[in-house]
């Protein structure tokens, strides 16, 4: 005879019911399984009572037991506590008829919760690290297919480059040649040669940028130029698909000190992502990508928006868009890793980008980038703690041209001594000038809205200025001469000009009056 | 898989005070609590809602990789700690200390179930102390098997 009090050393919960399927008996693990206190379990209640739910409990497979005398196994059986009402517990049960007596049974619980929870945690990341392993191989594919494309278009170039000549030969030879039957359909036939031959040009130019490998370099550059460039390797595309592209620009200047490969990888990947959306969504009204681009007035920050009208992105889907590997696309057309390399680029220039709520069943990816001067900063960033202690002469370039200001980056850079910042702006240069206590300014004079001369005039009656050096790619005016005058002014330098000679006027400016 | 545990640590001279908030389970991260340089740990159960076998078998690899020259305190362990302390090898080590633990009573009177927070120097001869409603003042019942339950209190 079993003495019942060993069911108390056991880990498996154990109960015993009469028939009427209340519990009469019940050991140690079962109150500790059940969460519920002794009180209970030994005041007549069925096991049932136990659980939330009331009817998955197998009361047949019970009557079945006493019926035949017969061991039963369950199928696996899902409850929630009474105590603890949003847990779920997962167990086996296996009924087994009192030796002593029929109708009583014992109920063993085999409690597989644990074992079902892994199981299906195993499984969700099996799939995960398949679909991982799917896309790494699609990624793998694609950067062959990229190193391959840097190789296609540079062989491209030389018979494009043979092509187009020989195109511009016969358009040329054609001009000069007396007038014949046909000869305006044939200078149409070759000028629409040579357009096209151009478009293709172009395409070729704009991949090898595309590819060029130019990790870290940040430059000066205008990003109106640049959006309007690289929607070039769409255009053909959103032609033959019917959609309509229109760019939303701001009439300020939109200068960006960024590395210009990266930033067009960003919009490409974004303007591509729209492009595929609205190609899916071939039944939609009038189909169209927006590209918006402008300028926060108050913090300089500059905004850029990928909008569209296509198929959309479902809102279970939106916290899960910047996650490698995470595509909706199927494998061959989407790698996953699109967004999240986007991510990553425009957080390693310090600026944002996220989904933004759009109205209309529009699509809105959103890229903030920070202004030209803050990240100026940011690239003197090992200067900045102390900047003021730095002891090298720290420059600011005021132009509205980036290609003047990324002369005046690579002439300085060659020097330690020199600490450049960059701005197009008056406003944002005082600014600077202000927090950080520049030693030289060289200005433009001849800007769109307020150029060098408006700026030096802020610090006419300070004591404490940066020494000026105006610029100008024409001619000084006599009112000009006269501002030269001004107290802060050190010199004048004409565009263009040699490195050297910017090195020694700054230097000059810095201990007397050089004008 | 998400992280389930929160591990809140606070460092007072060579004692870490170390709170555990959620589920101890195979996604709990119990490397987070740094395994040198102190003398006394003071893990703070107070807010565990759940432990798992997985999180068991976690908690013990953690204790042995803490070894014996640490002392370790456990304090306001809530009555699942307290089972599993019962009835698993390994999570009470003869360099441990139960500080305090929650038991489980229940008063008649209002028909609730109460945690209250011992000592274990109230417990005597593994007897439930003596326990009243107070509201009513009236003695409450101890809500377990006192013998199972107190069974890690030796002697």
């Amino acid at each position: 005879m079993i003495d019942i009090k060993a069911y108390d050393q056991l880990h498996e919960a154990i109960l015993l019911v009469n028939a009427k399927n209340e519990i009469i008996y019940f050991n140690y693990s079962a109150s500790v399984y059940f969460q519920t206190p002794p009180r209970i379990l030994k005041s007549g209640i069925t096991p049932e009572e136990i659980f939330v739910e009331k009817t998955a409990w197998p009361i047949t497979l019970l009557e079945e037991a006493r019926k035949e005398n017969e061991v039963k196994i369950s199928a696996e059986i899902s409850f929630s506590l009474q105590k603890i009402a949003a847990q779920k517990i997962f167990f086996v049960l296996k009924i087994v008829p009192s030796s002593e007596n029929s109708q009583e049974l014992f109920l063993f619980f085999r409690d597989i919760t644990v074992e079902k929870h892994l199981f299906e945690k195993y499984k969700t990341q099996m799939k995960e690290i398949e679909e991982g392993h799917a896309q790494i191989i699609q990624a793998d594919k694609l950067a062959t297919l990229g190193e391959m494309t840097a190789s296609i278009s540079h062989e491209i170039a030389n018979p494009l480059t043979i092509a187009s000549g020989n195109v511009e030969v016969a358009k040329g030879l054609l001009e000069s040649a007396a007038d014949f039957e046909g000869k305006d359909v044939l200078k149409n036939c070759i000028e629409n040669a040579y357009d096209s031959l151009q478009g293709i040009n172009e395409i070729i130019i704009n991949m090898k940028t595309y590819l060029h490998k130019n990790e870290d370099k940040k430059e000066y550059v205008d990003l109106k130029i640049l959006v309007e460039d690289v929607l070039q390797l769409l255009k053909l595309s959103l032609k033959e698909n019917n959609i309509e592209l229109s760019f939303d620009f701001t009439d300020d200047e939109v200068v960006a000190f960024v590395n210009p490969v990266k930033i067009r990888q960003v919009v490409l990947n974004l303007a591509k992502n729209s492009f595929d959306a609205l190609c899916e969504d071939r039944i939609s009204k009038k189909r169209k990508l927006t590209i918006h681009l402008s300028k926060n007035e108050d913090d300089g920050s500059i905004v850029l928006k990928v909008i569209d009208n296509g198929s959309g992105i479902p809102a279970h889907l939106k916290s899960e868009v910047f996650r490698p590997f995470f595509t909706t696309k199927s494998i061959g057309e989407g790698t996953g890793l699109g967004l999240p390399i986007c991510q990553k680029i425009i957080l390693a220039h310090n600026g944002k980008i996220g989904l933004e709520d759009s109205k209309d069943g529009e699509t809105c990816f959103q890229v903030i980038l920070p202004g030209v001067e803050v990240s100026s900063y940011t690239q003197n960033e090992r200067y900045l703690s102390g900047l003021a202690d730095h002891p090298g002469i720290k420059v600011l370039a005021l132009d509205d041209e980036p290609q003047v200001l990324n002369v005046i980056n690579h002439i300085l850079a060659e020097e330690d001594e020199f600490v450049f910042i960059g701005s197009t702006k008056v406003e944002d240069a005082l600014r600077i000038i202000h927090k950080f206590g520049v030693d030289v300014v060289i200005a433009d004079v001849n800007m769109p809205v307020r150029g060098g001369f408006d700026l030096a005039l802020q610090f006419e009656n300070a004591t404490e200025a940066p020494k000026f050096i105006f610029m100008t790619g024409g001619k000084f005016s006599e009112e000009d001469y006269e501002k030269l005058k001004f107290a802060h002014v050190r010199g004048l330098v004409q565009k263009p000009f040699k490195a050297q000679e910017l090195k020694d006027i700054i230097r000059k400016a810095l201990r007397a009056k050089v004008v | 898989m998400g992280q389930n545990l929160k591990i809140v640590t606070e460092v007072q001279g060579r004692n870490i005070k170390i709170k555990l908030k959620g589920h101890i389970n195979e996604d709990a991260d119990l490397a987070q609590i740094p395994l040198s340089g102190f003398d006394q740990y003071n893990f703070d159960f107070n807010e565990v809602e759940l432990i798992n076998s997985c999180g068991i078998r976690d908690w013990i690899v953690f204790l042995d990789k803490l070894g014996p020259k640490s002392k370790i305190i456990y304090s306001r362990c809530p009555q699942i700690i307290i089972e599993q302390i019962n009835m698993v090898q390994g999570f009470l080590r003869p360099n441990c200390v139960i500080e305090s633990f929650y038991a489980p009573y229940f008063c008649e009177h209002h028909d609730t179930e109460k945690k209250i927070l011992l000592k274990v120097s109230e417990v005597k001869a593994r007897k439930a102390p003596k326990m009243c409603c107070e509201e009513t003042g009236e003695e409450m019942e101890f809500d377990a098997i006192e013998e199972q339950y107190f069974y890690f209190i030796k002697g």
